[in-house]
C-alpha cells in the first residue's frame, strides 16, 4: 500500500512555495540576510502603553533583488502587542489595499482574540532599534525591534529566544495590479545565471497555476507571505501537525536528517493510504511550533488558514524555520516560557482549551465501516457482554444512511433506530453516527433542498453553487462562513429534525478537509467562493474546524446546553480542541503505523489538540493477532481509544481471534477502565491549562536532554511512563526511566532498579505492557471490572501511592457527573492528596479556573463514592503498628495488609470522596 | 446514591417446605451453597478455597478479602465471581458479579432485579410477569419444537427412503451396466476378428491397386517420351518428315487413352462408404500416389508443342487420374493451356526415325484379367465392410446405453457419498432449492451444491460451493465463490437452526464477501433444543447428547398428550430421556456386534 504521491503537490509544483523558497535561496546566494527591502520608519513608531501596543510604518523598497526598471515603494502597517503572558503578537499588512481584503481567521481560530496586554513596560530607543521590556521583575521578556533591516527579536535572560527576519527571508507579496510587461524576454533568459533562475522562480505562477488537470485562476494574483523565524540556541522544534514525521522535526532541505527535501506542508487533505515519515500534508493543520532546550522553551503561532509550507533547517546550535503561506493575514504570536508546559499554557489561553468531555468519551469506542444493521449492532453489543469485554460506544459509519444522505437512516437495515438506541442506552452505552459535510444533490432530500433554497452552499469561481463528487455522488458543501449556514446546521440536530436520533446519539464528522473526490488534490478548488466573496484558498485549513464548531453547537442546542457534546472530527486547525476529539485518519494494519501513532498523537497533542488517537488495529487491511494485541495495549494509554476497520477488512472484534487474544484485549481494556479516574482528572487539567493528557517525555523532564527526541515512550499525565511494545516478536524491551526519579512497576508496585544510565531491560511476553509509576505520585483508580464506564459510576476508588526518595507523594483527583455542565456551577469534587511524614492528607484542590466547589452536601453525594483501598508502595511496611483515619477529630482504626517489605494495603477506609480535610496516619 | 452497607443476612428460610436445614440467608448465594457460608462458632468465615480466614462480618462488606473472592457473593467487590439471583417464582440464575450494581437491570437472568440494590437504578421484581410471559409462549414453543422433531423424523424417514430407493436404482443400474458391458465386450471381439479379415483383404486389394497403377504410369511415361521425341524432330529445321497431322493423331490417341483410363472402375471405394479409420488409411495411400501423378502430369503439361499447328493438348489434371476420389475441396481442373512454340534448337543427329510403340496387345489381355480379379476382390471386401459397419453401429448403441447407466450410477454414488449429515438426514433435500428475498438481493441455496445471490436487474453471483459441515453438524461451509473486488473469494457460513421447516431465515455479510446464512431446518434439532425448553431450574445444564432417538420424540408426544398445560420437560424427564437414549444407543451397538 502506498500513497499516490503524484496526486499531491510538491513545493516546486506550488507557485507561492517556489517563489518564497527561491526568495530565501536568493538571499542566501547573494548574502543579503541583512539587506531586507523592509525598513521601519523610525519616526512612525507609536507606543500605546495602556494597550501594550506598538505601531509603526514599514517601507518596502523593491530594487535590491528584482531587476525592475522602476524601484517599487510600498508602505505597510506594523503592530506589535505585548501580552501579559510574556508573549508578543505581531501583525503586518498593506497600509493601503485596494485589491482584496485579506481574510482574518483569528476570530474563528482563537478563543481569546484579545488577550490581556502587559501593563509594565519599559522602553528604550537607540538609532536603529527600540527595546521593550515587559512583565514582572521575575519573568521579564524583552522585545527588540530593529529598523533596518527590519527584524524582531524576543529576548529572555539576555539571550535571543526567537527571532523574526533574522535571516532576511521576509517577503510579503502585497496585492498588485497585473503588469503585462512583467515577463522577462526570451533572449535575456538565456543569459541568466543561477541567480536569475531563482529570480525567475520568485515570479512563478503568480497569476494562475495548473496542477494535473486543475487550474487555479488566482484572480487576485500573488499575495503570499514568507518569513524566517529563528530559534537561536535551540536544536529541537516540535509541532506543526499533521504529519507522519518524528516528534522532533527534521531538516527539510538538502536531504535533511530523514532525507526530506520538501518543506512540511500544512494543507488539510484526504490522503488515501498516507505514507509514514513524510512532511506531506494530511488531514489537519496547526501552524504552531514549539522549541525547547534544557533551560528555555519558546513557541510560535502563525494565525493563517491558507496553504502553508514550512522549511526547517537545523544546525548544531540553532534552528531556522521558513514559513510560507499562500494568502491571508500576517498575524503571528511569539511565546516564551521556562518549560514546554509554560508555553503551551500561554498558547492555549489564546487558542482555547478543550472542554471537559463526557466520561464515556474517555472510555473505549467500538467502530467499523460498517455495522450492517440493527441485528448486527445488537449482536456486537451482546458479544461484548458475553466475553466480559468493556465498551462504551458503538459507531455507525456511512452505510447506515439512506444512500449517503446524512441525517437519514437506511430503514431496511435500521427500521427502528430509536428502539435500537434505547437497547444500547439500557446497557449504559452510547451510539455515534457519521455526518459528513458533503450534501447529496437531490431535490427530494430535505437537507439538500433546504440548504439549496437558502443558498447555503459554497460557490464555485463563477459564483454558482459548487458541485463536486464524494460518497453520495454529485454533492454540494455547506459554507460555514455564512452565519445562516452554521445556524441551519445547528438546527439539523434538533431531535425533531434529525429523525431517529435520541439523547445518547453523538456525532462523527469525516471528510471535512473538505474531501472532494473530483477536486484538485482531492479537495476543493482554491478559487471557490465563500460567503463575502472570500476565496476558498483563504479559509481552506479552517473549513473542517468551522464544521466541527457548528456540529458541536448543534449538540449543545439540541439539549439546551445541558449535555456535553461529543464530536469526533478528522480535519482540524488551531482551536479545533474546543469542539471535540480528532483521530489520525485512515491508517494501516502495519507495525510502522502503530509506531507512528505515538509521535503523531504527541505532536497533535502538544499543538493543543490533546484529545486524539489512532484507529486500533489500523483502518486498512487485517492485523494479525500480535499486532492487534499490541495495538490495544498501546492505544489504551492514548487519549482517544477507538477500534475501527475498513469495509474491505475482515471483521476483527476480539472474539474473532483466539482465547488468548480475547483475554489480553480484555486486560488491555481494563487498564484503561481501571485508570479512568486518573484520565478524567487529566482531562480536567487539560480543560483548565491546555496541557495534554499524554505528553512527550521532555514535557515532564525538560532538563533531561536525552529525552528531547524520544518518541517511542511517553507520559500519561505526570506520573505514568508508558513504553509500548512496538516490534513484532519482541522478546525484551529497554526502557529509559529518568534517573531523577524513583520508579515503580505499575502492576506489581515494586520499585524497579535501572542501570546507572537509567535503562531498564525487561523480557516481554504477549501480555507485557511496560508501564511505570513515578515515585512521589498518587493515582486514583477504580479496580472493579464493569461493562462500561457508566456501570462504574457507583464504584469505590483505590488510591495508588508510590513514594519518592523523601517518602512523599501527591496527586489530584477530579470527578463530576460526567455528563452535564453542572461542574460550572460547582457540582464537582476536586481533591489534592498529599502524603508526607507518614500521613496521607486530603484537601480541596483549587483549580486555576477559580470555580468553587458546591457546598451542597446532597448534591455532592450524587457524584461521590468512597475510597475502598489505599495501596502505599515504597513504605517501610514491616514496622507499622497501626493505621488510623482521622476525620473531624474522630479517630477510626483501619485494617491493613502488609503485602511485602515496602507495600501496604489499607482496607476500606470507607471515606467519601466528597469529604475534605481528613487524614490517614501510619503509626510506627 | 452511594453504596450502603445493607443487612443481607436473613434468618429465615425462603421456602419452608423445601428447606430441610435452617440456614442464614446470605445475599447472592444459591440455596444449595448456603451451607458453605455458615457462621463458625468463633464468628469467622473460611474462604472457600481454604486459603484465609476472615471475620464473619467481612462477608459481603463490599471489600474483597479472600483471594478466591468467595467472601463477596453479594457484591461486585471481587473480580471474576458469580452472584446468584434467587428469582423467586421463577428460576434462579448466576450472573457475573461485575453486573451487580452496575446500573443495568439484567432481567434476562435476574428477573427479580436483585442485582441492583444500591439505588443507582430501580429494578423492580418482574419475575412473575416474565414467568407468565414465558408460560404463555412456552406451549407454543414446545409445539413448534415438537413439530420440528416430527418433521425431523419425517426427514430422516424420507432420506432413508430416498437412500434405499437410490441404492436400489444404483444396484439395478450397476447390473444393467455390467450386462451391457458384457455385450459390448462380445461385440468388440467380433469387430476385432472382422477387422483382421478386412485388413488382410485390404492389403491384397491395395497391392493390386498398386500393380495396376504402376502399369499405367509406365505407359504414360512411354507415351510422353514419344511425343517429346516427335516434337524434337518436328522442330528441326527443314524436317518435314513428320506431318503435323500425324502428330495430331498421336496426341489424340493419347488423349483417348487417357479417357479410357478414366472410365475404368475406380480402385478405391468411395469416401462416403468408408469407416473413419479406413478412410484415414486410404487417404494416406491416395496422397502418396497423387503426388507421384502430379509430377508426371506436370512434366507433360509443361512440354511445349508448336502453336502454329495449334492443336490442343488435354492436360492430365489430378481429377482425371484414375485413382482415388478427389478431395472435395480441390478446385476443378484449370482450363487447357495454349502451348507455346519451342525456340529453335540444335537438333541432335541421332533422331529416332519412327514413333514409339504405344500399345501392346498382350498387356491388354493381362490387364483385363487383373481387372476382373480386382472386381471380385472388391466385392468381397465391400461385404466385409458392410458387416463391420453394422457391428460398429450396434457397438455404439450399446455403448450409449452403458454410458447412460454409468451416469446414473455416478450421480447416485456421488449423492450417496456426499456428507448429508448425521443419519444422512439432509439426503432428501439434496439439490433442493431454497430462496430468500431481501431488500437488495435474492439468495438461493441449492442444498449440498451452491449458494447464489441475485441483485434485482443485476448479475447472478456465486457466493459459494458446498464444502463441508462443521461444528458437529451445526454449520455448513460453502466457499470458493466468485472473487471479490479488493477482497477474498466469497464464502458463506450457514448456521443451522432448529425449525419446523427447511427455509432460509436470514442472510448477512458481517465482513465483506463473507456471508452468514441462518437456515432453519428440522434436521439440526437435538436434545439441546428440548433442554432449552424445559423450565430452567438452573444453568448447570447437563451434557447434551447430540444424537436424537425415536424414543425421545415419543416422550415429547406423551408429555404433550398427558398434560398439555404442563407441557414442560422437567429435569428428571430429560434425564430419563437421556438414559433411554443412551440405552437404545448401547442396544444398537450391541445389536451391531
Amino acid at each position: 500500500m502506498c500513497v499516490k504521491s503524484e496526486e499531491f503537490k510538491r513545493c516546486d509544483q506550488s507557485g507561492f512555495c517556489t517563489r518564497q523558497r527561491a526568495y530565501a535561496d536568493l538571499v542566501e546566494k547573494t548574502n543579503t540576510q541583512n539587506a531586507s527591502p523592509y525598513k521601519v520608519i523610525p519616526n512612525s513608531i507609536d507606543f500605546n502603553k495602556k494597550e501594550g501596543l506598538i505601531t509603526a510604518k514599514v517601507l518596502k523598497t523593491a530594487n535590491n533583488t528584482l531587476d525592475n526598471a522602476t524601484p517599487l515603494e510600498v508602505y505597510f502597517k506594523l503592530q506589535l502587542i505585548l501580552l501579559k503572558s510574556g508573549s508578543v503578537r505581531m501583525k503586518f499588512e498593506e497600509a493601503e489595499d485596494n485589491i482584496k481584503t485579506r481574510f482574518d481567521v483569528s476570530t474563528y481560530a482563537l478563543e481569546n482574540n484579545n488577550p490581556e496586554p502587559s501593563k509594565k513596560i519599559d522602553t528604550k530607543n537607540d538609532q536603529n532599534s527600540s527595546t521593550f521590556t515587559f512583565n514582572d521583575e521575575n519573568d521579564k521578556t524583552t522585545l527588540i525591534l530593529t529598523y533596518n533591516p527590519f527584524k524582531v527579536e524576543i529576548v529572555k535572560d539576555g539571550q535571543v529566544v526567537i527571532g523574526f527576519n533574522q535571516n532576511g527571508y521576509f517577503n510579503y507579496e502585497e496585492h498588485q495590479q497585473q503588469n503585462e510587461n512583467d515577463n522577462i524576454s526570451e533572449e535575456e533568459k538565456q543569459r541568466q545565471n543561477e541567480i536569475n533562475e531563482l529570480i525567475e522562480n520568485t515570479q512563478k505562477d503568480m497569476w494562475s497555476e495548473t496542477f494535473r488537470s486543475s487550474t487555479d485562476t488566482k484572480p487576485y494574483g500573488p499575495e503570499s507571505i514568507g518569513f524566517d523565524i529563528t530559534f537561536p540556541g535551540f536544536k529541537n522544534v516540535y509541532g506543526i501537525p499533521q504529519h507522519t514525521s518524528p516528534l522532533s522535526l527534521t531538516t527539510t532541505r538538502n536531504n535533511g536528517d530523514n532525507g526530506y527535501n520538501e518543506p512540511y506542508r500544512l494543507y488539510n487533505l484526504d490522503v488515501f493510504e498516507y505514507i509514514l515519515d513524510s512532511p506531506m500534508a494530511i488531514y489537519g493543520s496547526i501552524p504552531f511550533m514549539l522549541a525547547h532546550k534544557n533551560d528555555q522553551s519558546a513557541g510560535f503561532l502563525f494565525i493563517n488558514a491558507s496553504e502553508m509550507w514550512i522549511d526547517v533547517e537545523k544546525s548544531n546550535t540553532d534552528t531556522l524555520t521558513h514559513w510560507m503561506a499562500e494568502s491571508g493575514k500576517f498575524d503571528i504570536i511569539f511565546f516564551v516560557g521556562k518549560t514546554p508546559k509554560d508555553v503551551i499554557t500561554t498558547y492555549m489561553d489564546i487558542a482555547g482549551k478543550p472542554p471537559l468531555p463526557q466520561y464515556f468519551a474517555t472510555a473505549y469506542h467500538q467502530c467499523r465501516w460498517n455495522y450492517n444493521d440493527e441485528a448486527d449492532v445488537l449482536s456486537v453489543d451482546q458479544k461484548f457482554d458475553e466475553y466480559n469485554l468493556p465498551y462504551d460506544v458503538i459507531w455507525l459509519d456511512i452505510e447506515h444512511t439512506d444512500g449517503k444522505r446524512y441525517f437519514t437512516w437506511d430503514l431496511t437495515k435500521f427500521p427502528d433506530p430509536v428502539a435500537l438506541q434505547k437497547a444500547i442506552a439500557d446497557k449504559g452505552r452510547k451510539m455515534v453516527t457519521i455526518i459528513d459535510p458533503h450534501i447529496k444533490v437531490d431535490n427530494n432530500y430535505y437537507v439538500y433542498k433546504e440548504a439549496k433554497d437558502q443558498d447555503l452552499f459554497v460557490h464555485n469561481n463563477q459564483d454558482k453553487p459548487f458541485d463536486g463528487w464524494c460518497w453520495p455522488g454529485s454533492s454540494s458543501w455547506v459554507d460555514f462562513l455564512k452565519p445562516e449556514a452554521s445556524k441551519w446546521l445547528i438546527s439539523q440536530y434538533d431531535f425533531e429534525k434529525y429523525k431517529g436520533s435520541t439523547e445518547i446519539l453523538y456525532t462523527w464528522i469525516d471528510m471535512n478537509e473538505p474531501s472532494v473526490f473530483s477536486g484538485p488534490e482531492t479537495t476543493m478548488p482554491k478559487d471557490n467562493l465563500h460567503y463575502g466573496k472570500v476565496e476558498h484558498r483563504d479559509v481552506h485549513n479552517i473549513y473542517g474546524e468551522l464544521y466541527h464548531k457548528a456540529t458541536y453547537e448543534g449538540h449543545l442546542a439540541r439539549r439546551n446546553n445541558e449535555d456535553r457534546p461529543f464530536i469526533l472530527s478528522r480535519a482540524f486547525f488551531i482551536g479545533s480542541q474546543r469542539y471535540g476529539a480528532i483521530w489520525t485518519g485512515d491508517n494501516d494494519a502495519d507495525w510502522n503505523h502503530l509506531k507512528a501513532s505515538i509521535p503523531m498523537t504527541l505532536s497533535i497533542g502538544l499543538s493543543g489538540l490533546s484529545f486524539c488517537g489512532a484507529d486500533i488495529g489500523g483502518f486498512f487491511n487485517n492485523p494479525d493477532k500480535e499486532l492487534y494485541i499490541r495495538w490495544y495495549q498501546t492505544a489504551v494509554f492514548q487519549p482517544f481509544v477507538r477500534g475501527h476497520s475498513h469495509i474491505d477488512a475482515k471483521r476483527r472484534e476480539p472474539w474473532l481471534y483466539d482465547d488468548e487474544t480475547i483475554n489480553l484485549v480484555r486486560d488491555a481494556l481494563y487498564e484503561r477502565y481501571n485508570l479512568l479516574p486518573y484520565w478524567y482528572t487529566l482531562f480536567k487539567e487539560a480543560s483548565v491549562s491546555g496541557i495534554p493528557m499524554t505528553r512527550p517525555m521532555f514535557f515532564e523532564f525538560p532538563e533531561n536532554e536525552k529525552l528531547f527526541e524520544v518518541d517511542n515512550q511517553f507520559m500519561v499525565g505526570s506520573d505514568l511512563l508508558v513504553k509500548p511494545v512496538l516490534e513484532q516478536g519482541q522478546t525484551e524491551i529497554s526502557v529509559y526511566l529518568p534517573p531523577s526519579e524513583k520508579w515503580y512497576d505499575y502492576k506489581t508496585h515494586k520499585v524497579v532498579q535501572t542501570n546507572e544510565e537509567g535503562y531498564l531491560t525487561i523480557p516481554t511476553s504477549l501480555s507485557t505492557i511496560p508501564v511505570y509509576q513515578r515515585g512521589g505520585s498518587i493515582i486514583p483508580q477504580r479496580l472493579r471490572h464493569r461493562r462500561s464506564s457508566k456501570s462504574m459510576k457507583h464504584d469505590p476508588y483505590t488510591l495508588l501511592i508510590a513514594l519518592d526518595e523523601k517518602n512523599e507523594a501527591k496527586g489530584q483527583f477530579y470527578v463530576d457527573d460526567g455528563e452535564s455542565f453542572g461542574y460550572k456551577n460547582g457540582l464537582f469534587i476536586y481533591r489534592t492528596f498529599i502524603f508526607a511524614n507518614n500521613i496521607l492528607n486530603c484537601s480541596k484542590y483549587r483549580s486555576p479556573d477559580n470555580i468553587n466547589e458546591s457546598h451542597n452536601e446532597d448534591e455532592l453525594l450524587m457524584i461521590s463514592e468512597r475510597i475502598e483501598r489505599v495501596i502505599i508502595a515504597g513504605i517501610d511496611s514491616k514496622s507499622i503498628k497501626s493505621i488510623q483515619l482521622v476525620t473531624n477529630g474522630v479517630v477510626k482504626s483501619l485494617q491493613f495488609n502488609v503485602e511485602s517489605d515496602d507495600i501496604v494495603i489499607i482496607k476500606d477506609p470507607a471515606i467519601e470522596m466528597k469529604e475534605v480535610d481528613w487524614k490517614i496516619e501510619i503509626l510506627y | 446514591m452511594h453504596f450502603k452497607q445493607i443487612t443481607i443476612v436473613l434468618t429465615s428460610c425462603i421456602s419452608l417446605i423445601n428447606c430441610a436445614v435452617h440456614f442464614e440467608r446470605i445475599y447472592g448465594v444459591a440455596e444449595e451453597d448456603l451451607g458453605k457460608y455458615q457462621r463458625t462458632p468463633d464468628d469467622l468465615f473460611h474462604c472457600l478455597d481454604g486459603n484465609g480466614v476472615i471475620p464473619y462480618s467481612a462477608l459481603n462488606d463490599d471489600y474483597c478479602d479472600c483471594a478466591d473472592g468467595s467472601d463477596e457473593p453479594g457484591t461486585a467487590a471481587c473480580p471474576g465471581t458469580k452472584f446468584y439471583c434467587d428469582n423467586h417464582g421463577s428460576v434462579g440464575h448466576f450472573i457475573p458479579s461485575s453486573r451487580v450494581n452496575d446500573g443495568v437491570c439484567d432481567y434476562d437472568l435476574c428477573c427479580d432485579g436483585s442485582d441492583e440494590y444500591n439505588g443507582g437504578i430501580e429494578c423492580p421484581d418482574r419475575c412473575e410477569e416474565l414467568e407468565k410471559l414465558k408460560e404463555s409462549t412456552r406451549k407454543e414453543e414446545i409445539m413448534k419444537i415438537y413439530n420440528a422433531f416430527q418433521k425431523r423424523q419425517e426427514m430422516i424417514a424420507q432420506s432413508l427412503k430416498n437412500v434405499t430407493e437410490d441404492t436400489v436404482t444404483l444396484i439395478e443400474n450397476q447390473e444393467l451396466y455390467n450386462k451391457e458391458n458384457e455385450e459390448l465386450d462380445k461385440i468388440k471381439a467380433e469387430i476385432k476378428e472382422l477387422e483382421e479379415i478386412e485388413k488382410r483383404s485390404k492389403d491384397f486389394y491395395k497391392l493390386m491397386y498398386r500393380d495396376l497403377k504402376k502399369d499405367y504410369k509406365e505407359y504414360i511415361k512411354k507415351f510422353k517420351k514419344a511425343i517429346e521425341d516427335m516434337l524434337v524432330i518436328k522442330s528441326m529445321e527443314g524436317n518435314d518428315k513428320i506431318d503435323s497431322n500425324v502428330l495430331h493423331d498421336i496426341v489424340k490417341d493419347y488423349n483417348e487413352e487417357i479417357l479410357e483410363e478414366l472410365n475404368k472402375p475406380k480402385i478405391v471405394p468411395k469416401k462416403e462408404q468408408e469407416e473413419e479409420e479406413e478412410e484415414e488409411e486410404s487417404i494416406e495411400i491416395i496422397e502418396e500416389e497423387r503426388e507421384e501423378e502430379e509430377e508426371v502430369n506436370e512434366e507433360i503439361s509443361t512440354k511445349q508443342i508448336p502453336n502454329d499447328e495449334s492443336f490442343e493438348f488435354k492436360p492430365i489434371s489430378p481429377k482425371n487420374i484414375p485413382s482415388s476420389p478427389p478431395p472435395k475441396d480441390i478446385p476443378s481442373s484449370p482450363p487447357p493451356k495454349k502451348v507455346n512454340p519451342l525456340p529453335p534448337k540444335d537438333i541432335p543427329s541421332n533422331v529416332p526415325s519412327s514413333s514409339p510403340e504405344l500399345n501392346n496387345s498382350d498387356d491388354e489381355e493381362e490387364d483385363e484379367e487383373e481387372r476382373l480379379m480386382y472386381e471380385e476382390k472388391k466385392e468381397a471386401h465391400n461385404k466385409i465392410k458392410d458387416q463391420l459397419i453394422a457391428l460398429r453401429s450396434k457397438r455404439s448403441t450399446i455403448d450409449r446405453t452403458a454410458r447412460d447407466y454409468k451416469r446414473t450410477i455416478d450421480k447416485i454414488e456421488k449423492k450417496l457419498s456426499i456428507d448429508s449429515g448425521l443419519n444422512k438426514i439432509y439426503y432428501s433435500i439434496y439439490e433442493k432449492v431454497y430462496s430468500l428475498k431481501t431488500s437488495d438481493y435474492t439468495y438461493t441455496l441449492t442444498w449440498g451444491k451452491e449458494i447464489k445471490q441475485k441483485e434485482e436487474h443485476g448479475p447472478l453471483t456465486l457466493l459459494g460451493k458446498f464444502k463441508e459441515f462443521r461444528d458437529n453438524y451445526r454449520t455448513v461451509i460453502y466457499d470458493d465463490g466468485a472473487q471479490c473486488w479488493n477482497g477474498p473469494k466469497r464464502s458463506v457460513t450457514v448456521n443451522l437452526i432448529c425449525k419446523e421447516q427447511n427455509e432460509i431465515l436470514k442472510v448477512s455479510e458481517p465482513s465483506k464477501c463473507e456471508y452468514v446464512m441462518d437456515f432453519g431446518t428440522p434436521g439440526v434439532c437435538d436434545n439441546s433444543d428440548i433442554i432449552a425448553l424445559k423450565k430452567p431450574e438452573d444453568t448447570k445444564s447437563k451434557e447434551i447428547n447430540p444424537e436424537f432417538s425415536e424414543d425421545m420424540l415419543e416422550s415429547i408426544r406423551e408429555i404433550l398428550k398427558d398434560s398439555p398445560t404442563q407441557a414442560i420437560l422437567d429435569e428428571d424427564e430429560v434425564e430419563t430421556l437421556e438414559a433411554e437414549n443412551n440405552n437404545s444407543e448401547q442396544n444398537k451397538k450391541h445389536d451391531e456386534l
